[in-house]
């Protein structure tokens, strides 16, 4: 089967600096990858520029089969590629609701005239983009919470607004940049669970970012290592862990004492 | 509770609306009438910054803007000959246009760099006013521009607009149409989307917002509607010059700024009452005239300290003030 997203060659210089340097990926329709490497290894590089945030110094992005490699993000975002941020960026004084009202934007479908002259049809749109929120809600569990403030839940469930947020942009690719980091125990497998019911319920095809190593493991169908901007491995979550390039990039390369 | 707050808001602006209509039979005074007429154009100008600024932004091109809309309808009126109420929407519609051009490198930049860029492109336009003395009379100014066409109103009334009554009801019309456009578009999707820019931009585009695009468009209809201000202040006032200490100066774009966070850019009509209060209100000190730049920094500060929500929150502050004292 065709995969849904290939990385071909990617490449992104700060400078001098190769933070991303030529690298080739796929990822499988349905399946949780997980990227991984130490602090700095050019994670957040390759999802920025997946998002289109950052334009790519060199290589191809090919999303279904088309190049989207200089799209901007909000056309990134309308091929289906929805993100989470790596810090919880919400619209912070709007209510939870609201705040997946905004990822509903595309779905409007209320042109421009009808809502500028305030038509009964365009109240009857808002009902139903009303309860299209409301169901985003209880799927991530936070339907009870929303008429409170976006900034007055506790950080798990400011993780999952941002992931309702990004869910009302009906993905079929979702980037998540460390969702699980910070969290207590419980929040972690809450999470858990709920990406796991995306890719298993919702057929959505995810890219993780994390440093959560039990997540990592338990989660991912296939995982990427990537140190100083390389590829060092790639394989299934016990290949890779026994690797001996991951184990150096991790924990450095074994002196021998005597 | 909200829908009653609500409703007295409503009749509030009603009445208040019914009250400049029917002011001018009190207001047998000329210089008073020219005093709301430029209350008016103050109010449609803020309410254009208003509008760039819902997408977060700051224009500090307004004097620079409304000297492009004066100049522009005045010329057509009097070396073309074309009627106001053409001239106007053209001298509108350019403002839009140079602003959608301009827009697209502008936009790209945020905070303080867009301010500058639109302070430096205002003094620009004034400049060009000032030293193309062939077209625009330069330091002398233009005078003797024409005011609207009379309008009959068949078997009422004919409007001559010859007296200051006519362009006081000209201003009021045209600035109750600019605010009720605008109100309509802060309160549509597109008022919703420029929100969620101004909050968070990075998030916006992620779920598929052309930031960009709604930035100028912002840009555009702040600039239109600044444009429409400058022409109704050149075929007000008969006579134009580009001065820096004129009407078109940065002193003017500062000020619109001071209305607008005097007023408090919260609320739709924050910045129109901000307007208001500090248009009328020095003319009742018009022996302290001098000192008018120092007070207004005064009360900028005040306000700043004190109800930053600005002075619409006023009634809100006063009301928590009392709760509690009478809980202490």
């Amino acid at each position: 089967m065709e995969p849904i997203l290939q990385l071909i060659n990617l490449t992104k210089y700060f400078g001098g600096l190769g933070a991303v340097v030529d690298l080739n990926l796929e990822v499988n329709q349905g399946e949780i990858l997980g990227l991984i490497g130490p602090n700095g290894a050019g994670k957040t590089t390759v999802i920025n520029m997946i998002a289109g945030a950052l334009h790519p110094s060199r290589g191809k992005l090919i999303f279904k089969g088309e190049d989207v490699t200089h799209l901007p993000p909000h056309r990134i975002a309308e091929k289906g590629i929805g993100r989470i941020f790596q810090s919880n960026t919400l619209f912070q004084h709007w209510s939870v609701i609201a705040n997946v009202r905004v990822g509903l934007h595309l779905h409007r479908n209320i042109d421009f005239l009808s809502g500028f002259l305030g038509l009964s049809y365009a109240r009857k749109r808002e009902d139903i983009l009303y309860e299209k929120a409301s169901e985003i809600l209880s799927f991530v569990g936070l339907f009870i919470k929303k008429d409170q403030l976006a900034i007055s839940l506790p950080h798990g469930n400011q993780r999952a607004l941002c992931l309702a947020v990004t869910l009302a942009l009906r993905p079929t690719l979702l980037l998540l940049d460390e969702p699980v980091t910070g969290m207590n125990a419980e929040e972690v497998s809450t999470m858990l669970s709920l990406i796991r019911a995306l890719r298993d319920e919702k057929g959505i095809t995810c890219i993780m970012v994390e440093h959560n190593m039990k997540a990592v493991m338990g989660l991912c169908d296939r995982i990427a290592v990537l140190d100083y901007g390389k590829k060092i491995a790639e394989g299934s979550p016990g290949e890779v862990s026994g690797n001996p390039a991951v184990i150096e990039a991790y924990l450095g390369v074994e002196q021998d004492a005597s | 509770m909200s829908s009653k707050k609500q409703a007295i808001d409503r009749y509030s602006v009603i009445s208040f609306i019914i009250c400049l209509f029917i002011a001018p039979l009190f207001l047998r005074n000329n210089y008073w009438l020219h005093v709301l007429g430029i209350t008016g154009i103050n109010i449609i100008l803020v309410s254009s910054l208003h509008t760039i600024r819902s997408t977060g932004e700051i224009s500090m091109g307004t004097g620079g803007f409304m000297a492009l809309g004066a100049y522009t309808s005045a010329l057509l009126a009097m070396k073309v000959g074309l009627c106001f109420w053409l001239t106007m929407l053209l001298a509108g519609i350019l403002c839009a246009a140079v602003a959608v051009i301009l827009g697209y490198p502008f936009m790209r930049t945020k905070g303080i760099y867009f301010s500058i860029l639109t302070l430096v492109t205002g003094e620009v336009f004034r400049l060009i006013a000032w030293y193309y003395r062939s077209l625009t009379g330069g330091s002398v100014g233009l005078s003797g521009i024409p005011g609207p066409n009379p309008i009959t109103i068949p078997g009422i009334t004919t409007i001559m607009f010859d007296t200051k009554v006519d362009y006081y009801y000209l201003i009021l019309v045209i600035a109750l149409l600019s605010l009720l456009i605008l109100f309509r578009l802060q309160t549509s999707q597109v008022g919703f989307v420029w929100s969620t820019i101004r909050e968070t931009d990075h998030l916006a585009a992620s779920v598929g917002i052309n930031v960009l695009q709604y930035k100028i468009f912002a840009f555009g209809i702040g600039s239109f509607f600044t444009g429409i201000a400058g022409a109704l202040f050149a075929h007000f006032m008969h006579l134009l010059a580009a001065d820096a200490t004129g009407k078109f100066g940065m002193t003017t774009s500062i000020y619109i700024l001071i209305y607008m966070v005097f007023g408090g850019e919260g609320k739709f009509m924050g910045p129109v009452i901000g307007a208001f209060i500090l248009t009328i209100l020095p003319e009742t000190f018009r022996a302290m005239k001098e000192y008018q730049p120092v007070i207004f920094g005064a009360l900028v500060i005040l306000i700043v300290f004190f109800i930053p929500q600005g002075i619409i929150a006023l009634p809100d502050r006063i009301l928590l003030w009392r709760r509690r004292k009478k809980t202490s």
